[in-house]
């Protein structure tokens, strides 16, 4: 479904924006602190506290992902469904770490923002979901954004 | 209680907005959004440049997830809104013209965005989202 770019975007220290949806079509938004790419699965790292969106995916609910390099803003959105949410392993909090250190420095070179200050956004505690990747799309911004890849 | 305009430099443009969609048939859709417009104590704005899936979904689907940064302390805020109704002239148009206008001159691309309207939701829900 991706090709080694769209991979390789995916799994950079872009911005990640996760969207999932329970029952009632109620959707909800967070934060993805690290993400791997095997085949056509993705292992998310997302915030334990994101009660909603861990429900959604515990459900086996359908998930989107969309990541977007801060400076030039090229993005990438992949959709599939959760089929596991998971304990992270020492490997999944060693990715989530070094996804934390390029991330806040791309916001830090890109405005200047402090990184230290950058950190209170991180999560104390992560679930690392199993998904599916089901369809890819170009999300970069303009009147191109949403084609199918 | 936190009320919209205790978070009122989160729609200061300066961190992109995240909002979560989804379809009638309940297919998620994430992305980016460059600024979120507070309009009173219950009410935000989008701006509705393309006919983009969030503004598709949004028409099947009338509710959406926000996440809101602060660009001072970086505490995050997530918002609950529901589609209440469309502007196409007025004050508020006008003010999301103004703003698209000068981020498409900042980004060299004149032309390319175009309001077609100033969309009004209601925030059901508010809270924050530090960490999650």
């Amino acid at each position: 479904v991706i090709g080694t770019e769209e991979a390789s975007l995916l799994e950079s220290g872009g911005s990640a924006v996760v969207g999932t949806v329970d029952a009632d079509l109620l959707p909800d938004s967070t934060r993805a602190w690290g993400v791997q790419v095997n085949g056509d699965r993705l292992r998310l790292l997302l915030p334990a506290a994101s009660t909603r969106s861990v429900a959604n995916l515990r459900a086996g609910g359908p998930v989107a992902l969309t990541v977007t390099e801060v400076l030039h803003l090229r993005s990438v959105q992949v959709k599939g469904r959760a089929v596991a949410v998971e304990e992270p392993t020492p490997d999944d909090l060693r990715r989530s770490e070094r996804y934390r250190t390029e991330f806040f420095q791309a916001v830090h070179d890109a405005d200047g923002s402090d990184v230290t200050l950058l950190q209170r956004m991180a999560p104390d505690a992560l679930v690392a979901v199993e998904c599916t990747i089901e369809a890819a799309f170009d999300q970069t911004p303009g009147p191109g954004a949403g084609r199918q890849l | 209680v936190i009320r919209l305009r205790d978070i009122a430099r989160c729609f200061d443009g300066t961190v992109p907005a995240t909002i979560a969609t989804a379809s009638a048939d309940g297919t998620p859709n994430v992305t980016h959004l460059s600024r979120v417009h507070l309009v009173d104590d219950d009410h935000v704005a989008l701006s509705n440049q393309f006919f983009s899936k969030t503004m598709r979904n949004l028409a099947e689907n009338p509710r959406a997830s926000l996440v809101l940064i602060d660009p001072h302390v970086f505490d995050a805020y997530r918002l609950t809104i529901e589609y209440e109704r469309t502007e196409k002239r007025g004050p508020l148009f006008d003010r999301l013209h103004h703003d698209i206008e000068a981020i498409a001159a900042l980004t060299g691309m004149q032309g390319v965005f175009k309001l077609r309207s100033a969309d009004v939701y209601r925030v059901v829900e508010l809270e924050l989202a530090t960490g999650a």
